[in-house]
């Protein structure tokens, strides 16, 4: 039963992070129909500058803090931001009249491009990655909570709810819903289309940053090909919650992060990556709008 | 538009017949007498796997540059052909086949993973071309033909290795095996441990398995925890490794770690950190035997590499290469099947891994250490384990041999989960090797793929 | 007896003429495999490594552009289909008899494997099908990633080390001459009327279904016959290496391969193969620095979608300038049998909202029926109903006698109900030829295979498909147009050429979604007339939605009057004009009285 407990335990830990990566995911498909599959090596990046940051241009990683993580944390944000708008107007934006295949297919490029690229920029090595605070795990009724699991469920929570506040309570939040649901009526109502889809962008870059940092502390191994499976773990999770949705991104990562511990503890861990997939295959095809999702028709 | 593509095609054909060049200096049959030796290397100097490639490759080059200071073999220098094969078997094939047919080399260096060693072997035994494999441990290898050769131990030794250390040494009985299904490395050693400890009086309590570039373990590690071993043998990489003992301490498994050679990396501790002391490793040397030989090559490679601590990579590929020129001198000309016919009598090459006698499966039989991990970081001798049959020989190294490099302190690394980088080699003269390491040089990564040693 | 004889050579003279260029090419390839490719004499073996890679490339590129060039469906899973067709035959050869010196065992082996990939690409191909673009891509991934999985923790399979030794049973003879059999087999597909089958699900499946072509059903096909060729590559590659690791089939291969067809440009042959050896024999040229490789793949890609997305040859291919045009037509004249509409009651919501609500409609052969309302009346919807876009939520619809409930789109078009669409549905990027000729296809019947054999049947259908479609060109006036690019055309030649494109589907009830929408008053004349000649010429039944009451007026026998989904009307073109509800709803107190006489003199249509 402790095993059980202890599982979901890492389960719920895990689920967050993707929870967070997913958010992106879901929220530039909401506007754009695009699976950003460059998504998965923005959140890389913000590891990576998260290191850079912490271990080479200061000595954060060496004598941590809650208020140097912070101040990383945010560099890394910034960096990734700019990046995500970078991409954006640079290979999305001129096909986002062009059939959907061209710009998946650019994403394919953009992710290879940052992997390999960042494989010639970084090299391939890992980094150790460390900046927050040592502190002990938790212990529960025999369940052990690590210090940085606690610090991942507590800001992805802080930030799913920020977020939601953003998507329904704000201008710019209202703006981008309406994209989501008709460009062109939007742009017809004097929504900047343009700037909405920038700004989801650079917001689904900041949570990408930040789940960058937060896997790289939970899994202190920095390197450039670290996004790829995460990357694919959350597009599963958002598809799996409900594409669009974003409580359903959060649910999605949740239930992902379950699983994953669940059967690679209670069957073989060569199964995990199965898993996600499994998943996937699952829910397009019994449920393809998701859990929390509704479904569009398309008009005849 | 139809002419033009025709034509595009002829062309592309015509390229890639003509991409051989011209032979200089002979064939890789009889050879010319004059000019310089080529020798094929096949490594992975790109990709995830690039850290293998270049170590091997800074242990060759060292080596080519010593002979052919010492005036060459036969009078000839010696030239080295390196190709990437980008950590893909296949690329290691067509590397193969390049150098053979096109660059006609004498012989052929590599591969470190026994994936990529068995694409290419065949290459090299129908050809006549006698290849020397540094690091590749799988047994069928060498099983390809009698061309193919290897300059260390197999799969099945490494495992008794520990299996014996474990039993004899640490007296342990029950024990949990944690290998990696990726690579068949780790498959090997788990299964050649798990026959090798239970006919030696222990029981295997659990085998979990995880797959290379995996990061978390805490599911396995938990199952693991609740079957109560003694030890845990992980024979997986440096990096999985690091990652493992963490998790392994975070959910309060304790007992030490035991692995093999795939641990040996700068590396190992700055990820794993203080959850790795305590714990064993089998391997082909220790950088801080003092015996004269290993200290010599470990101060000519730190020299020449800008104070980069050779790990056992690169010398067993130092050596692997070092026992194909010392060979070739040997040989009554430089034909294929004279340089062969002196390798399988290779008897007590002196070489910085030990000394190498090629048995009649053309593998080397020489001994391994075992070596724990201390506090710091430091790397402790703990054993020596001869193969079975070989009386004891060469140096013996003291029980306990503070680390040569000057020193090093890990930062308190207080139990949890952050690690804390450490600076192996001392602030210094070696810092910029760090920052080098860390920024210029490719070292591997297993993000997708492991050393299929 | 002298005719027998006749066709029986004529038959014999054609088997052997679509099969000669392979014939040609085996002793050819024979030849330079034993004289040069194996010669020890000429030390070319790095040299034919790379051509046989190239021709490995060739089929695996080939293949893909089936699926993801033809019939537009976006699949990054080839890998996978590779790796089970290689793993397959691989452990049969290991198996199997040390000596094989006619290849009986390896074709057995080869052909095993590539059952096995086509069986994994049925597998694989029958649930993800349905899914959109980029939803396919990702379980296409996943599946490939999964059968890597399952095969690295199969030890049967050799786990994470591979096969080896395998028999070297195959050399550049084989793999060349597979390559060529791909080839030809994708050129005759795609020159077949499954080709433009394939096509019209790539330019619009929701027309294509209209059109009586089952896309489902032809996405598997070309997804299973790519899978084929994969794993027919697959078992190349093992047999030629000797060698098979896992590590050579991850999610990287299958990109490789993707880009390959990206860059030849998505559904040219020529272009995947050209492309295939560029991208294969590059980075032996770049190794100096093949570091790079990957980062200049990633850039060259997104330079591709962004400056010309159509690849390097677009859909073009090499051998479009030997093609004959095809001489005039003879005139065919289909009769009319009994054909019947029977909705009783069909009601449809979309969550909320009833869209359509009680409706019921009988339509008799050669009968002229308009559905008129205001906007959002539900016209549109009903249409939907009735060619199967959507199910009723209640009620029955009966199409030709048969109830079509749970019936595909396609199949009630093969049944005889054809339609045109609001916002016009042509395949754009087609021909004015290829769309009528597409329409054609449902009412073909030879197989696929006889299309690559290009047999007799074959032959004749296609004869019969372009003699069709010329007529169905002519008298709609578009036999000037008839080599245009539909997306090319004036907007009022598009919308003569997507009722072409119905009647040449050879339907019995022919339902007209607002055709005069967007042009003028002669060109409404026009239509008015045309609409009736077709119904003589043809004897088909037409139901219009139309808003142009002149239209409506001067051409139906029975007007249908919707509104927000219920009927409120349904009688002569007379009556509805004095029925004060439709008055009221819709066509205006003024209107009736301005155009009362102008209606008069028209008198009722027949």
């Amino acid at each position: 039963m402790i095993d059980f407990l202890q599982r979901l335990v890492d389960g719920v830990s895990l689920g967050a992070i993707y929870a967070l990566i997913a958010l992106g995911y879901t929220m530039v498909y909401g506007v754009l129909q695009l699976i950003n599959f460059a998504h998965g090596d923005v959140f890389m990046l913000g590891a990576m500058m998260g290191w850079y940051a912490s271990s080479v241009w200061t000595s954060e990683s060496r004598d941590p803090s809650i208020a140097g993580a912070l101040a990383v944390t945010l560099f890394s944000m910034l960096v990734c931001a700019t990046v995500g708008l970078l991409i954006e107007r640079l290979a999305y934006r001129p096909l986002r009249g062009s059939p959907r295949l061209n710009a998946l297919i650019t994403a394919i490029g953009v992710s290879f491009f940052l992997e390999y690229g960042g494989q010639l920029l970084f090299g391939p090595n890992p980094r150790a990655f460390g900046i927050l605070p040592h502190r002990p795990s938790s212990a529960v009724a025999g369940i052990s909570i690590g210090y940085v699991d606690l610090v991942t469920i507590l800001t992805s929570l802080v930030l799913m709810i920020v977020l939601q506040r953003i998507v329904f309570h704000t201008r710019i939040g209202t703006a981008m819903r309406a994209v989501s649901w008709n460009p062109s009526v939007a742009a017809l109502m004097g929504v900047n289309i343009d700037l909405v889809i920038s700004f989801t962008f650079g917001l689904g870059s900041l949570l990408a940053a930040v789940a960058g940092i937060l896997y790289a502390s939970k899994y202190p191994s920095v390197h450039p090909l670290m996004g790829l499976m995460p990357g694919l773990k959350a597009f599963v999770a958002a598809v799996l919650g409900g594409i669009g949705n974003v409580p359903g991104a959060m649910l999605g990562g949740l239930l992902l992060g379950l699983a994953e511990q669940l059967v690679s503890g209670y069957t073989s861990s060569s199964w995990r990556d199965a898993v996600a997939f499994g998943i996937l295959i699952l829910i397009l095809l019994v449920k393809p709008s998701g859990l929390l999702g509704r479904g569009a028709a398309e008009k005849v | 538009m139809r002419c033009m593509s025709a034509k595009f095609l002829v062309c592309m054909l015509a390229l890639a017949v003509d991409c051989k060049k011209e032979p200089e200096g002979g064939g890789n049959v009889g050879g010319a007498d004059t000019g310089v030796i080529k020798i094929g290397e096949v490594g992975s100097m790109t990709g995830t796997e690039a850290t293998f490639g270049t170590s091997s490759d800074r242990g060759i080059q060292l080596a080519v540059k010593e002979v052919n200071g010492a005036g060459g073999i036969k009078g000839r220098q010696i030239q080295v052909i390196a190709l990437d094969d980008e950590g893909k078997p296949e690329e290691a094939a067509t590397a193969a086949t390049r150098l053979i047919a096109s660059e006609h080399v004498l012989a052929l260096l590599g591969e470190v993973a026994s994936t990529r060693s068995l694409f290419m072997a065949p290459k090299a035994q129908a050809a006549k071309v006698p290849m020397v494999s540094p690091s590749s441990t799988n047994e069928k290898v060498t099983a390809v033909g009698d061309y193919i050769f290897r300059a260390c131990f197999i799969d099945p030794f490494q495992g008794y290795v520990m299996a014996k250390f474990a039993t004899e040494t640490l007296k342990l009985k029950k024990a949990a095996i944690l290998r990696d299904v990726r690579n068949d490395y780790s498959v090997g050693l788990a299964k050649v441990f798990n026959d090798n400890f239970t006919k030696m009086g222990g029981q295997i309590v659990d085998n979990e398995s995880y797959s290379s570039g995996d990061v978390d373990f805490k599911a396995q590690l938990t199952n693991i925890k609740g079957a109560a071993p003694q030890a845990l043998y992980v024979p997986g990489y440096y990096t999985d490794v690091g990652l493992i003992a963490r998790q392994a301490r975070e959910v309060g498994l304790t007992v030490p770690l035991l692995g093999g050679d795939g641990w040996d990396s700068e590396k190992l501790y700055e990820i794993g950190g203080v959850a790795l002391e305590g714990s064993y490793f089998s391997n082909h040397y220790s950088v801080d035997d003092p015996s004269p030989r290993i200290q010599e090559f470990v101060g000519k490679f730190k020299k020449e590499y800008g104070g980069q601590v050779p790990d056992s990579l690169a010398a067993q590929a130092y050596d692997a290469a070092g026992m194909l020129f010392d060979a070739m001198k040997r040989a009554k000309d430089l034909s294929g099947p004279s340089i062969r016919d002196a390798l399988a009598q290779t008897k007590d090459y002196k070489g910085v891994t030990g000394d190498i006698t090629m048995d009649d499966k053309r593998n080397a039989t020489k001994p391994a250490v075992v070596l724990k991990v201390a506090k710091g970081g430091k790397y402790e001798f703990s054993g020596r384990i001869m193969p079975e049959g070989l009386k004891q020989s060469g140096t013996e190294a003291p029980a306990e041999s503070p680390k040569k490099t000057e020193g090093n302190t890990a930062p308190n690394a207080a139990p949890g989960n952050v690690p804390t980088p450490t600076q192996t080699p001392a602030v210094g003269a070696t810092s910029a090797a760090q920052s080098a390491a860390n920024t210029g040089q490719p070292q591997g990564v297993p993000a997708g793929e492991h050393p299929k040693k | 007896m002298p005719f027998f004889a006749g066709s029986a050579l004529k038959r014999t003279g054609k088997a052997v003429r679509s099969w000669l260029p392979f014939f040609i090419a085996i002793p050819f390839l024979a030849l330079i495999e034993q004289g040069v490719a194996l010669n020890p004499a000429f030390r070319l073996e790095y040299a034919f490594q790379n051509i046989n890679h190239i021709g490995i490339a060739i089929i695996l590129a080939v293949s893909l552009n089936l699926v993801n060039g033809l019939t537009g469906q976006f699949s990054i899973g080839h890998a996978g289909f590779m790796a089970v067709g290689g793993y397959v035959s691989a452990v049969m050869l290991m198996r199997g008899p040390e000596d094989d010196p006619y290849r009986i065992f390896f074709v057995l082996a080869m052909l095993t494997g590539a059952m096995a990939a086509a069986l994994a690409g049925w597998l694989v191909g029958k649930p993800s099908l349905r899914l959109r673009g980029d939803y396919l891509a990702i379980v296409t991934l996943g599946f490939g990633e999964i059968i890597r999985v399952i095969i690295e923790n199969t030890p049967f399979f050799g786990g994470a080390i591979g096969l080896s030794p395998i028999p070297h049973r195959a050399d550049f003879a084989w793999i060349w001459a597979v390559a060529i059999v791909t080839i030809l087999v994708a050129k005759r597909l795609r020159d077949s009327t499954h080709g433009r089958a394939f096509l019209s699900v790539r330019e619009d499946e929701v027309a294509a279904e209209a059109m009586g072509i089952d896309t489902t059903g032809y996405k598997v096909r070309a997804f299973v016959i790519s899978a084929f060729f994969a794993g027919v590559a697959g078992a190349l590659s093992g047999a030629f290496e000797g060698n098979l690791a896992p590590q050579s089939f991850t999610f990287v291969r299958s990109f490789e391969v993707v880009a390959m067809v990206v860059l030849g440009g998505m559904g040219s042959i020529t272009g995947a193969t050209i492309a295939a050896a560029v991208l294969t024999i590059l980075p032996e040229y770049l190794r100096a620095v093949a570091n790079l490789r990957m980062v200049i793949y990633s850039i060259a890609l997104i330079a591709l979608m962004l400056l010309r997305p159509r690849g390097l040859l677009g859909t073009r291919e090499v051998w479009d300038w030997w093609r004959k045009r095809r001489p005039a037509r003879v005139p065919g004249r289909r009769e009319a049998s009994e054909a019947l509409i029977d909705v009783r009651h069909a009601t449809i919501r979309f969550g909320g909202l009833t869209a359509v609500c009680d409706f019921s409609l009988e339509i008799r052969p050669r009968e002229l029926v308009a559905l008129i309302g205001p906007n959002g009346a539900g016209k549109t919807t009903v249409f939907n109903l009735l060619t199967g876009v959507y199910p009723p939520s209640e009620g029955t619809i009966k199409v030709l006698g048969r109830d079509t409930r749970g019936l595909s789109p396609h199949a009630i078009a093969h049944l005889g109900c054809a339609r045109t669409f609001q916002n016009i549905r042509l395949f754009r990027e087609l021909t004015a030829f290829d769309n009528v000729r597409i329409a054609c296809h449902h009412l073909t019947h030879e197989s696929m295979a006889a299309a690559v054999r290009q047999g007799a049947l074959s032959e004749q259908e296609e004869k019969w498909v372009a003699e069709r479609s010329e007529e169905m060109l002519e008298i709609m006036g578009l036999t000037h147009r008839r080599n245009e690019l539909a997306k090319n055309l004036p907007y009022g030649e598009q919308r003569r050429l997507e009722i072409a494109r119905a009647l040449a589907t050879g339907p019995q009830a022919l339902l007209l979604d607002e055709p005069a929408a967007g042009t003028n008053t002669r060109e409404k004349t026009e239509l008015m007339a045309l609409i009736r000649s077709i119904r003589d010429r043809f004897g088909v039944a037409i139901v219009l939605i139309e808003h142009d009451m002149k239209l409506v007026m001067g051409v139906s026998e029975r007007i249908l009057v919707l509104d927000h989904g219920v009927t409120i009307a349904q009688g002569l073109p007379r009556e509805i004009q004095s029925n004060a509800k439709v008055i009221e709803a819709y066509l205006g107190e003024k209107y009736a009285k301005e155009h009362a006489a102008q209606i008069a003199a028209a008198g009722s249509p027949r």
